[in-house]
C-alpha cells in the first residue's frame, strides 16, 4: 500500500484498495478453510482402507465427493439466505 | 446469533458474495460487489462509507462461515456415498437440514435462557 499522507486521511484511492485486500484475504481465507474441510470429509467417505497409494477408484470417489460437496455447499447457502429473509420479513 | 430473531428489526439479508462455478477447471469463482467511491471533500462521509463497506465484509464473512459449518453438518447427516450427482432426496434432506439446524439452535437457546433463570445462574 502507498505511504499514508502526512495528514493521516487514506485517500479514495487507498480505500478502495483497504477494501480490495480484506475482499481478497476474506477469500483465501474461505478458500483454505473450505480446502481443509473438504479433504477431511472425502478422506472420511472414500479412504475406508488406507493402502500404499491412491488406487482410481478412490480417486474417483474423491473427486466426486468433492464435486458433490460443493454442490451441497451451493445448496445451503441458497437455503440459508432464503431463510434469513423469511426471518426478516416476520 | 443468525442474525435474526423473532421481535428484533428485520436485518438486511447478506448476499451470497461467493458462488462457486465448479466447471471443467474447479474454479472458485466470486461476484464483487462495485464499489463507487466519490472523493468528496467530506471526510466524516468517507470514513462512514469505509465503515459501511468493512462491516459488510464482516456479514460476508461471517455468513461464508455459517455455511461452511452448516454444510459441514448437513453434508454428514444427508450423504452416504458420493455419487455422480445430488439426487432430489438428498436436496430435500440438505435443505430440511440447514432449517431444523437453525429451529434447533432457536429452541436451545430459548430453553437455555429459561434453565439459567431457574437455576439462578450456575
Amino acid at each position: 500500500m502507498d505511504s499514508v499522507p502526512s495528514t493521516g486521511r487514506l485517500t479514495g484511492a487507498q480505500r478502495e484498495e483497504l477494501i480490495e485486500q480484506v475482499k481478497q484475504q476474506v477469500a483465501i481465507a474461505t478458500a483454505q478453510e473450505l480446502l481443509t474441510k473438504i479433504s477431511e470429509k472425502c478422506f472420511k467417505k472414500c479412504i475406508t482402507k488406507p493402502s500404499s497409494s491412491l488406487d482410481s477408484s478412490e480417486q474417483k470417489c474423491i473427486a466426486m465427493c468433492m464435486d458433490r460437496y460443493m454442490d451441497s455447499w451451493n445448496l445451503v447457502s441458497k437455503a440459508y439466505s432464503s431463510r434469513i429473509q423469511k426471518e426478516s420479513m416476520r | 446469533m443468525f442474525g435474526f430473531g423473532g421481535k428484533s428489526t428485520p436485518e438486511p439479508a447478506p448476499e451470497p458474495a461467493y458462488s462457486v462455478d465448479l466447471g471443467s477447471e474447479s474454479s472458485f469463482s466470486h461476484s464483487t460487489s462495485s464499489s463507487n467511491f466519490m472523493e468528496s471533500s467530506s471526510s466524516a462521509s468517507e470514513d462512514a462509507e469505509l465503515q459501511r463497506h468493512l462491516m459488510r465484509e464482516q456479514q460476508r464473512a461471517q455468513f461464508q462461515e455459517q455455511i461452511n459449518k452448516f454444510n459441514d453438518i448437513c453434508w454428514e447427516t444427508c450423504i452416504d456415498k458420493p455419487s455422480s450427482r445430488l439426487d432430489s432426496k438428498t436436496e430435500t434432506c440438505i435443505v430440511n437440514c440447514v432449517n431444523r439446524f437453525i429451529d434447533l439452535n432457536l429452541f436451545c437457546a430459548q430453553k437455555f435462557a429459561q434453565m439459567i433463570q431457574q437455576n439462578g445462574g450456575f
